[in-house]
């Protein structure tokens, strides 16, 4: 299974290493990561803005793909689709946790709950990710 | 995971279908027998020994195996459905059988997580046992 180290390190350069969000707990069937709600991530009112969700879960579901798919292949995101339900405060952490719903040969869904540091939902987001060969 | 478990069972004789208790007492008295450890030996017993220890919490616990990185640790852990707490079964090893002197808590921490005794902790946050 690929480490957290090096999941990390991929990100740097590039969005996720942005928004500076950190991978916790990687399982076949679920991911788990944590993002500190920076005011540069906010929108008015000094809340996480939504788009910050999306790509903080987007990675999350990315990763259980990948730690799923057979090398030699690689996957984009097909769909997404989220709920906002609460909001995050600036200067807290939210934690994402994505979980398999499917996990096929050619597509797989994942499922990312994101709460606040109370563990308050604040927002469900559902993903489909294409198996495609490299 | 199971393979390196196989491997520490290897070192403990015949306990083949034995419940987890049993393993795990197998394990304490192995680990107060051969300590301590250094070099190869260490890690090569801590992890055949942290992978036994470990899957006979999850079988005895229901808890699971994924890696987590946490106070600046990566590593196999295991934890429970609800991610209240996490061991590092090769990392708690590892400390033990390396240890010239010391408390052996091999059998100790598995009879606390048995019985519920640990300290309240939220959900998800990982808090570490060992």
């Amino acid at each position: 299974m690929l480490s957290v180290e090096s999941l990390q390190q991929a990100f740097a350069p590039l969005l996720p290493g942005l928004l500076g969000m950190r991978i916790v707990e990687i399982a076949p069937e679920r991911v788990v990561g944590e993002l500190l709600v920076r005011p540069d991530l906010c929108t008015t009112g000094g809340v996480l803005h939504g788009g910050a969700y999306m790509a903080f879960a987007d990675t999350l579901g990315a990763v259980g793909t990948i730690i799923n798919m057979p090398q030699g292949r690689r996957t984009t995101t097909t769909d997404s689709s989220t709920k906002f339900i609460g909001a995050a405060r600036v200067d807290t952490t939210v934690t994402g946790e994505c979980v398999a719903l499917h996990r096929g040969r050619t597509t797989m869904v994942w499922q990312t709950s994101i709460r606040s540091s109370e563990g308050k939902l604040c927002a469900v987001v559902t993903q489909t990710q294409l198996l495609l060969d490299a | 995971m199971l393979q390196l478990a196989a491997n520490g069972a290897a070192r403990l004789g015949d306990l083949e279908g034995a419940e987890p208790a049993r393993v795990v007492a197998a394990i304490h008295q192995r680990v107060g027998a051969v300590r301590p450890l250094a070099g190869a030996d260490l890690e090569e017993e801590s992890s055949a020994l942290g992978c036994l220890w470990g899957e006979q919490a999850c079988v005895a616990l229901g808890w699971t195996w994924v890696v987590l990185a946490r106070d600046g640790e990566e590593a196999y852990a295991i934890v429970p459905a609800d991610r209240r707490f996490a061991v590092f079964p090769t990392v708690f090893m590892f400390s033990k059988l390396k240890a010239r002197a010391g408390e052996n808590t091999v059998q100790l921490l598995f009879d606390l997580l048995a019985a519920g005794d640990v300290p309240d902790s939220p959900p998800g946050s990982y808090t570490l046992l060992n």
